[in-house]
């Protein structure tokens, strides 16, 4: 029978062999009686004929007992008990093991996030993005990569002609909006989708229906809206109420028809989308001046397609690169004339088919190697705890070494002692791998917002979270334990079970030694890192940024929601201005069309009279269009020539300043660039224009910490956009202003949103959100290290310690000094120092290498990071000795001479 | 286990090799199904009272053949009334036994080849 079924039986088995043993001797007596012997003597005979039953019965019940279970349990139940006996240590062990686990699932989780977050799509395996090289001309609107971005046109285009290689195929293109639902109006992030996008992705309505091809025939013929699951929630309070309700995107009326699935927010994982309307109604609330739909060199929109059953994207591309090739070249004439330099750059062009699984891959572009950075990290960690729990458990062993002994000496093979050290290793391992598994799960969602800006997408990945903390738990155990596996099992009887017990085990010793010295090097390590990452955050929060961003409130704001056309935009942007001015301790308000330091950019083509680009230059320099007080609200200086004029607005001549490094880079210096003229576009039909009049310092001004940019300032009025950020200038606490800001607004129209309402000074911290967090995980984990190195530091000196009591005694009692014993007895802790310093130093050079794109005005090998990384470690072993050296120290010379 | 063999002049008892007391309740069990009492009086019987089975070896024997699943056991009401336990041999004893006595009896052949007189 199965061992299973043995165990289910044993009971009854065991039950069963006593009734059968009675049966027998009591036969037995019988047979005695009737062949005349008298009773009593008839029961004696019969028992000793039987032989010794209990220990028959003993005997008997040994085959249903020792199966290998019934060993283990026993193991399990003595370990346990053995563990609960000295808390310190397992405290110890756990927590060690705990913290490196708990560390390395959180970080895991981010990874499995980036990595692995894909569309809430259906079969996302064979849907593609479109991404396309070679040079552009006109006007584009990005949010990350430019080359995944295309016309309208050219995508109608490849719709018709790319069948065989695609079942179908969509375009998407966000766009700024405001909706106005009674009385109600935000700003958000919508979407203008082709007739097939959401079949393309095979999405189904959550409510009502989801746009269809129908939607998408005429222009301006179907103002039907999808609302995003999230935004139906919030917005509208998830009621059914909301289908066919009336809503103004954009100041337009739109018919909203359904809601989307949940967790479906468009292409883009970092900025969802809570409105989808029909492409085909852009030109009725187009983003920018003039409707791009259909406008070959306008590139604006994302290509979404799914591959025929059987076709890789490989062969995808492979087939449309022809088609690809033929479309663009029938595009080139409808630009007008080119260079020829322009037509060759423009020619050489590719179409690539992607995986489109995850969407746009800016996320995981941007925070992959951030992620990388912190799982390397936290592996650093998990490995001091292992080799942390290594020693404890080594040292634990040699403790023990009596113990052992008289096992070995009672008959217990080596295996069993194996395993023996296997099961304690393992108990620990369980309880801190769980603990360590609990902390991750705990700290996975704060640490996928704060860094990714994601709510994590639950369920699955848990699974496969705790599948990794199991495995980690259990390698980290083995790992753990193999040391002590080979070094303490191999007792040699005779010393060990001699009374002094002391060094049973010579081996470890050295090994201890090895151990500690590489816990600490990877500490020092962890430290480096830790204070450059720190440093790079610091100098990112101090850095120059060209502009004065204290006392500085900000918010956007869009006049179509207030139904005010482009026309008279300017005017509305002014009359808001205006009335915030008015409100007490407002020094002065500016505004611009591209928010500062807000990771916007706006650049087009331009022409320079008698400027002769040079092949593949970049001709398409940032623009802003800002007010006349803009320079001075922000206190960026003049270097040259003038500032706008309330004149100016007016655009009778076309004037604009520009920025040093403009000026610098196509005039060679800020003085020539005064007078000379440009235009936006180019090609034939362009005519500089516009005039450049003043030329201001640079200001940093699309994220922090990047250089800055060439930057075009134009009068607002003269290249007007329905929406701007507006930056109030306070001499009060900016806090304070709010609610100020929000009455003056409303005051002008209360149809217009207020978005983003923040002081300038909290939007660049969340701009910084990342570095810092980095910053902080980095800290944590070299001060984690630190503690576990201390840690281990600590119990190994504790127990070495004990170990040369007598020795210390001795040498005391002959008349050494406690100053020499000292010294002596610190020999070991210097040498471990030692080794680590000379190892750590030219690993942690090495290694800082990959922190290079996280570094800002540090360098990886910033002696100051790594002075103060030496000073921590060794404070840390100096703490971590202290105690034990002491105690051993200052021993009294009697006692420790009769502690035998 | 204690099996001994008692040889007519008393001298001490020899204990025989292990295996020896497996082989022979298999062979009686296949000849017919009994139980552990009756065992004993069968071997005793057979051996013309040359082999004393001390009556408890005989179930640890048992058990760990159970175990081992070369015997089965039923209980049930004996013909005196007595509920007694019946072993019966299964096909993996026989297969078990049949190995046994092979080897058995080519060791014996090859002890008397040994201890016979030289060949003249």
């Amino acid at each position: 029978m199965n061992p299973l079924q043995r165990l289910w039986k044993r009971r009854a088995m065991m039950d069963d062999l006593s009734d059968e043993i009675e049966q027998h001797i009591s036969e037995k007596i019988e047979a005695l009686v009737a062949a005349g012997m008298p009773r009593k003597e008839a029961e004696h005979a019969a028992r000793r004929a039987f032989g010794n039953s209990t220990l028959l019965e003993e005997r008997g019940r040994e085959f249903w007992m020792w199966s290998w279970i019934e060993n283990l349990w026993a193991d399990l139940k003595f370990t346990a008990r053995q563990l609960r006996k000295s808390p310190g240590f397992t405290v110890t062990a756990v927590m060690t093991l705990a913290l490196g686990i708990g560390a390395t699932t959180a970080i895991f989780s981010l990874f499995l996030q980036v990595l692995l977050h894909s569309l809430p799509i259906q079969d996302p395996q064979s849907v593609v993005l479109l991404r396309q090289t070679g040079a552009s001309t006109g006007s584009m609107s990005n949010y990350g990569d430019g080359t995944y971005y295309f016309s309208v046109p050219m995508f109608r285009d490849l719709q018709r002609e790319a069948g065989n290689a695609l079942q179908s195929m969509a375009g998407s293109g966000p766009f700024p909006g405001t909706m106005r639902s009674g009385e109600t109006t935000v700003n958000l992030e919508g979407d203008f989708v082709t007739g097939d996008f959401f079949g393309t992705l095979g999405l189904r309505p959550a409510l009502g229906r989801l746009i269809e091809p129908a939607d998408d025939r005429v222009a301006g013929s179907n103002p039907v809206a999808v609302l995003s699951y999230s935004e139906w929630q919030q917005g509208f309070g998830g009621s059914r109420a909301v289908l066919n309700k009336t809503i103004d995107i954009n100041a337009h009326p739109f018919t909203v028809v359904g809601v989307a699935p949940p967790g479906f927010t468009g292409l883009d994982p970092r900025m969802p989308n809570q409105i989808f309307v029909p492409m085909t109604m852009e030109p009725v609330i187009p983003t920018h001046d003039r409707s791009w739909l259909l406008r070959h060199d306008a590139i604006w929109i994302n290509i979404v397609a799914r591959l025929q059953p059987g076709m890789t994207a490989k062969r995808a591309e492979v087939e449309l690169n022809p088609l690809w090739y033929a479309l663009r070249k029938n595009e080139l004439p409808l630009f007008g004339h080119m260079s020829p330099a322009f037509s060759r750059a423009f020619m050489t062009t590719h179409l690539f088919v992607e995986r489109g699984m995850q969407g746009l891959p800016f996320m995981a572009r941007q925070l992959g190697p951030k992620v990388e950075l912190l799982m390397a990290m936290a592996l650093l960690v998990l490995l001091i705890a292992c080799v942390n729990l290594g020693n404890l458990l080594l040292v634990r062993g040699t403790i023990r070494a009596k113990e052992i002994g008289v096992r070995a000496a009672l008959g217990a093979s080596r295996g069993r002692l194996i395993a023996w050290v296997l099961i304690e290793g393992s108990v620990i391992a369980a309880l801190g791998g769980a603990i360590g598994i609990g902390l991750g799960l705990l700290v996975e969602r704060p640490l996928t917002f704060g860094l990714l800006r994601l709510t994590p997408v639950a369920s699955s990945l848990g699974m496969h979270l705790l599948v990794f903390g199991v495995a980690l738990l259990l390698l980290t155990g083995f790992l753990s334990c193999l040391p002590s596996m080979f070094l303490t099992t191999r007792p040699d009887l005779t010393r060990v079970l001699h009374e002094s017990a002391a060094q049973a085990s010579k081996g470890g010793g050295h090994l201890r030694l090895v151990f500690t010295a590489v816990q600490i090097t990877l500490s020092f390590v962890l430290l480096v890192g830790a204070c450059l990452l720190a440093r790079s955050l610091y100098n990112l929060r101090n850095i120059d940024l060209g502009l004065k961003t204290d006392h500085l409130v900000k918010f956007e704001t869009d006049v179509r929601g207030a139904g005010i056309t482009l026309e008279q935009t300017p005017a509305m942007m002014e009359q808001i201005a205006a009335e915030i001015r008015r409100e007490p301790g407002i020094t002065s308000v500016g505004y611009s069309s591209v928010g500062i330091l807000s990771g916007d950019r706006t650049g087009s083509n331009i022409t320079i009279a008698g400027y002769k680009p040079s092949d593949g230059e970049d001709m398409e320099p940032d623009n802003n269009s800002v007010s006349a007080n803009f320079f001075s609200t922000f206190g960026i200086p003049l270097m040259t020539g003038r500032v706008f004029t309330a004149d100016d607005e007016l655009a009778v001549h076309k004037v604009a300043v520009v920025n040093d490094v403009f000026a610098t880079h196509y005039f060679g210096g800020a003085q020539k660039a005064i007078g000379q003229m440009f235009c936006f576009g180019s090609g034939d039909r362009s005519l500089p224009d516009t005039m450049i009049v003043g030329v201001v310092r640079n200001a940093e001004s699309v994220s922090v910490g990047q250089k800055p940019l060439s930057m075009i300032y134009l009068p607002f009025g003269q290249r007007k956009r329905q929406y701007a950020t507006f930056y109030v200038r306070t001499a009060l606490p900016p806090k304070q202003v709010f609610e100020e800001v929000r009455r003056a607004v409303r005051a002008v129209n209360v149809g217009l949103p207020i978005d983003d309402l923040n002081t300038f000074a909290d939007q660049i911290n969340g701009g910084i959100a990342t570095p810092r967090l980095l910053a902080m995980l980095s800290v944590s984990f070299g001060f984690l290290a630190i503690l576990l190195a201390g840690i281990g530091m600590y119990g190994v000196l504790a127990y070495s310690m004990t170990q040369r009591t007598r020795e210390i005694g001795i040498r005391i009692a002959l008349g050494a000094s406690r100053l020499r014993v000292t010294k002596l007895v610190v020999q070991q802790v210097v040498l471990s120092g030692l080794i680590a310093a000379a190892c750590g130093a030219p690993i942690s050079l090495l290694l800082t290498r990959y922190l290079r794109d996280e570094l800002f005005h540090v360098t990886y090998h910033d002696p100051w990071s790594f002075s103060v990384a030496g000073v921590v470690t060794f404070l840390a072993i100096a703490v971590a000795a202290y105690f034990p050296v002491r105690r051993a120290v200052t021993v009294d010379p009697v006692r420790a001479l009769r502690a035998e | 286990m204690s099996l001994r063999s008692k040889t007519k002049s008393d001298s001490p008892a020899r204990d025989l090799f292990p295996g020896a007391l497996e082989m022979m309740i298999l062979q009686t069990l296949e000849w017919q199904p009994m139980h552990g009492y009756a065992l004993v009086q069968h071997i005793q019987q057979r051996s013309q009272d040359l082999l004393q089975v001390e009556e408890g070896s005989l179930y640890p024997a048992l058990q760990r053949m159970l175990k081992e699943s070369l015997v089965k056991a039923e209980w049930k009401i004996s013909a005196t009334n007595r509920r007694v336990r019946i072993y019966k041999i299964t096909p993996a004893g026989v297969k078990h036994l049949r190995r046994e006595v092979t080897r058995f009896e080519r060791m014996l052949e090859g002890i008397s080849l040994v201890l016979a007189p030289a060949k003249t």
